[in-house]
C-alpha cells in the first residue's frame, strides 16, 4: 500500500485523465477503488452476481459524472455515495424495497439450510454472508444506518419509508445478525 | 474468532470496523465487461468546463484581452511607421517650397470621420495644419508648429485619423477633435494652413493617474459540507468541520490606485487597499456521540450514553473565512435519564463573529475603447491579501432538541489555531470611465472576484467565496 500522499497525487492524475475519458486512467481509477466499492456491493446486494451488476452500472456512472466531482472534498467518499445510490436504484428496479418478511419468520432453525458463517474466513466476509440472507428491506436500512451513518429520518426520505419502519428494520436486522452470529459460534 | 471481536454492547461499531480494511475483488472478467460498456467518446466540453469552469472562463478572459491588445499594438505601430515616413517628407517638401509630387507614395488620406488615432495637440501651443489641396493626389494634412495662422477665414473639415502626431507633448486622442478650423492660406497655390482646435487640456505625456476608488460587493462563501462518515476530513488527531451554510453579506474596499499608460490601448494599475466587515456565521458541525470522550458518567469513551450526568468532550477544529480555530466543548446531557445511540447527531449549532481586516494590493491590466469623453475599459488581474486581523469569536452555542447543554457556559470554548496572513484573489472587471475635463474623470466598473485558495493552513480545503459587486473612483492625470 503506498503512503497516503502518493495516492492523493496519483488518484489527482487519474482524476484528470478519467474525467477526459481516457480509458487507460479509468482502468487505473477503476483499479484503485474496485476492492472497497466490490465490498459496498457486496453488503447491498443479495448475492455475488447482483453485486458485480451494480458495481458495473456504479462505475458507469461514476466515469458519467465524475466532472461533477467538485475535488474539495473525499474522491472515495464521492465515488461509494454514487455506487450506494446506484445499488438503491438497482434495489428499487427490481422492487426488492418494498415487501418485507415479518421477523418471525427468519427464526433460525436447525432445520434451516441458511449459509451459517465459516470461523476461518475474515470476519467482513461471514458479515456479508449473513447480510445476504436477510431480506433486502433489512439489509438496505442495516447498511444505511450502521455503514453510511444515516439517520433513520434520512433512511426514511431516502426509501420512502416511515420512519419507525425503518428503526423496526434496522433493530430487526441487527436482531438477526446477532443471532446468526451466535448461532455460527453454537454450530 | 468472531467472538474475541465481538463487544455484547456493541455490534454496529463492530461490524463497522469489521469492513474498515476489507476489500474483495470481482471477477477477473470485470473489467472487460465494463469496458464494453463504457462509452467511447472522451468526456464532453461541457463536462470540463463544469470541472474546470473558472479556470477556463479566466484563461479565456486573459486570453481574449492580450490577443486584443497585441493585434491593437502591432496594427497601430504599423500605421504610426507608415506614416511618420510620409510625413516627414511631406513636411520637408513644403517648408521648403518644393513642389509635391503627385505620386506621393506614403501620403495619409483625409478625411474619415469617427477616427480613434492617438492623435494629439495642446491647445496652449496651437499647431497648424497644411492642407494639400491640388489635384493629383489625395488630401493631404501636415501638422506644424511652426507656421504661423494667418486669418479667420476659416472653413471645418474632418480629421484623417491617419495623422502621425507631431506635436508630443499633448495626449487628446483625435476622436476628442472632430472638427478644425481651416483658416484662409497665405501658403504656395495648393496649400491651407488650418488651426487646431483642440478641446482638450493637454496630459502628461508619461500617462501616469491615480485615483481614490470604492468597491462594494456581494461577498458568497460556499462552504465545504462533511458528510456523516467523511473521514477525509481528519487531519491528525482533531475533526476538521467547515460551515454549512452559504452566507452572503456586503464587503466594501477602499482604494488609492496608480496607473499608467504603457500602450496605446493598455494601462497597467496597482495600488492598495483596505477592507474591513464583520461577519455573523452559523456552523453546523456534523458531530455524533461517539466523537466526542465522554469524561463523566458510565461507560468508556465514545461510547453509546447511558443515561446519568454524562458529559462529553468535542474537540475539533472550525474552518472559517480567514483562518481556522481549536473549538473546545463540553457538553453534558440535559435528561439525565436519556439514553441515546453512539451515533446520535448533536445538531450543535456555533454562531460565530469574525472581525476582519485586510490589506489588500492589485495588479492589474486594464485595455480601454471608446472616444470622446467617454472610454470603455476591461480590467483583469490579481489581488494579493495580507489579514492584517482575524478576529473569531464563538458568540452562541445551542443543540437541537435540547438533548445537550454546555456544561458550564462560561468556559472559553475558542481559541486560535492558525488564522490566515496572506490570500489570492483573482479580478475581473468591465466598466465606463468619463472624463469631466483635462484632469479629472469618473469611472463606474462592475466587478468579480474570487479566492484561488485552494488550502487553509490546516491543509485542508479551504472555504472559497466570490465577490460580486460595483466599483467607482475618480481619477486624476498628472
Amino acid at each position: 500500500m503506498p503512503a497516503n500522499s502518493e495516492l492523493t497525487h496519483m488518484t489527482e492524475d487519474i482524476l484528470k485523465a478519467s474525467i477526459r475519458g481516457e480509458r487507460l486512467a479509468q482502468k487505473e481509477f477503476y483499479n484503485f477503488f474496485k476492492g472497497k466499492m466490490f465490498v459496498v456491493c457486496l453488503r447491498y446486494a443479495k448475492n455475488r452476481e447482483d453485486a458485480e451488476d451494480m458495481l458495473q452500472e456504479g462505475f458507469i456512472k461514476v466515469f458519467q459524472d465524475l466532472h461533477q466531482y467538485a475535488g474539495a472534498g473525499s474522491l472515495e467518499g464521492w465515488v461509494r455515495k454514487v455506487i450506494v445510490n446506484v445499488a438503491l436504484q438497482h434495489l428499487k428496479k427490481q422492487q426488492r424495497l418494498l415487501p418485507t418478511v415479518e421477523f418471525d419468520n427468519l427464526e433460525i432453525s436447525d432445520n434451516t439450510d441458511q449459509e451459517l458463517p465459516h470461523l476461518d474466513e475474515p470476519i467482513a466476509k461471514n458479515l456479508i454472508h449473513i447480510l445476504h440472507q436477510m431480506p433486502d428491506g433489512f439489509r438496505t436500512v442495516f447498511n444505511l444506518y450502521v455503514m453510511e451513518g444515516y439517520t433513520h429520518i434520512e433512511i426514511a426520505e431516502i426509501l420512502g419509508i416511515s420512519v419507525s419502519t425503518s428503526k423496526t428494520q434496522y433493530l430487526r436486522a441487527k436482531a438477526y445478525m446477532r443471532k446468526m452470529l451466535a448461532k455460527s459460534l453454537t454450530t | 474468532m468472531i467472538e474475541e471481536h465481538t463487544p455484547k454492547d456493541n455490534l454496529d461499531d463492530f461490524i463497522r470496523r469489521s469492513f474498515e480494511r476489507y476489500e474483495e475483488d470481482p471477477s477477473p472478467a470485470f473489467w472487460d465487461n465494463l469496458n464494453d460498456k463504457l462509452p467511447n467518446q472522451p468526456a464532453t466540453g461541457m463536462a470540463l468546463i463544469h470541472r474546470f469552469g473558472w479556470q477556463i472562463a479566466a484563461a479565456t478572459v486573459i486570453l481574449i484581452l492580450s490577443s486584443t491588445l497585441i493585434a491593437g499594438y502591432l496594427h497601430f505601430t504599423n500605421k504610426v511607421n507608415t506614416l511618420i515616413a510620409g510625413q516627414v517628407e511631406l513636411k520637408e517638401q513644403l517648408l521648403n517650397n518644393k513642389p509635391i509630387v503627385s505620386d506621393q507614395p506614403s501620403t495619409p488620406s483625409l478625411p474619415r470621420s469617427n477616427s480613434r488615432s492617438p492623435v494629439q495637440f495642446h491647445q496652449n501651443n496651437p499647431s497648424y495644419v497644411i492642407v494639400d489641396q491640388r489635384e493629383g493626389i489625395p488630401p493631404t494634412l501636415l501638422i506644424e508648429n511652426q507656421v504661423n495662422a494667418i486669418s479667420a477665414n476659416s472653413v471645418n473639415v474632418e480629421v484623417s485619423p491617419d495623422i502621425k502626431p507631431q506635436v508630443e507633448d499633448a495626449v487628446a486622442p483625435l476622436a476628442y477633435l472632430p472638427k478644425w478650423n481651416i483658416l484662409s492660406s497665405q501658403f504656395q497655390p495648393g496649400t491651407i494652413v488650418a488651426k487646431v482646435m483642440s478641446p482638450i487640456q493637454p496630459v502628461s505625456k508619461q500617462g501616469w493617474y491615480s485615483g481614490v476608488h470604492s468597491t462594494v460587493s456581494i461577498m458568497s462563501e460556499k462552504l465545504k459540507k462533511p458528510g456523516p462518515d467523511d473521514n477525509d476530513n481528519h487531519h491528525g488527531p482533531r475533526r476538521v468541520v467547515s460551515s454549512q451554510s452559504k452566507l452572503n453579506h456586503i464587503v466594501a474596499d477602499y482604494w488609492v490606485k496608480a496607473g499608467k499608460q504603457i500602450a496605446p490601448h493598455l494601462a497597467f494599475e496597482t495600488g492598495v487597499g483596505y477592507q474591513q466587515f464583520d461577519r455573523i456565521a452559523e456552523h453546523q458541525p456534523e458531530l455524533k456521540i461517539r466523537d466526542g470522550e465522554r469524561v463523566h458518567g458510565h461507560g468508556g469513551p465514545g461510547g453509546p450514553s447511558h443515561g446519568g450526568h454524562d458529559e462529553y468532550d468535542f474537540n475539533y477544529t472550525l474552518n472559517s473565512y480567514a483562518g481556522s480555530m481549536d473549538i473546545n466543548l463540553r457538553m453534558s446531557q440535559v435528561d439525565t435519564t436519556a439514553m441515546y445511540p453512539d451515533d446520535q447527531p448533536l445538531d450543535l449549532n456555533l454562531t460565530t463573529k469574525e472581525h476582519v481586516k485586510t490589506l489588500r494590493i492589485p495588479l492589474l491590466l486594464a485595455t480601454h475603447t471608446g472616444k470622446g469623453r467617454l472610454k470603455f475599459a476591461i480590467k483583469g488581474g490579481l489581488i494579493a491579501n495580507v489579514f492584517l486581523q482575524n478576529e473569531l469569536e464563538v458568540t452562541g452555542i445551542s443543540s437541537g432538541g435540547n438533548r445537550f447543554k454546555r456544561s458550564d457556559p462560561d468556559e472559553p470554548v475558542a481559541q486560535k489555531e492558525s488564522t490566515q496572513r496572506y490570500g489570492l484573489d483573482f479580478v475581473l472587471a468591465a466598466g465606463a470611465e468619463y472624463r469631466l475635463n483635462n484632469k479629472l474623470s469618473v469611472l463606474a466598473e462592475p466587478t468579480f472576484s474570487a479566492s484561488l485558495a485552494l488550502q487553509n493552513n490546516n491543509l485542508a480545503p479551504a472555504p472559497s467565496y466570490q465577490t460580486a459587486g460595483i466599483n467607482i473612483g475618480l481619477n486624476y492625470r498628472f
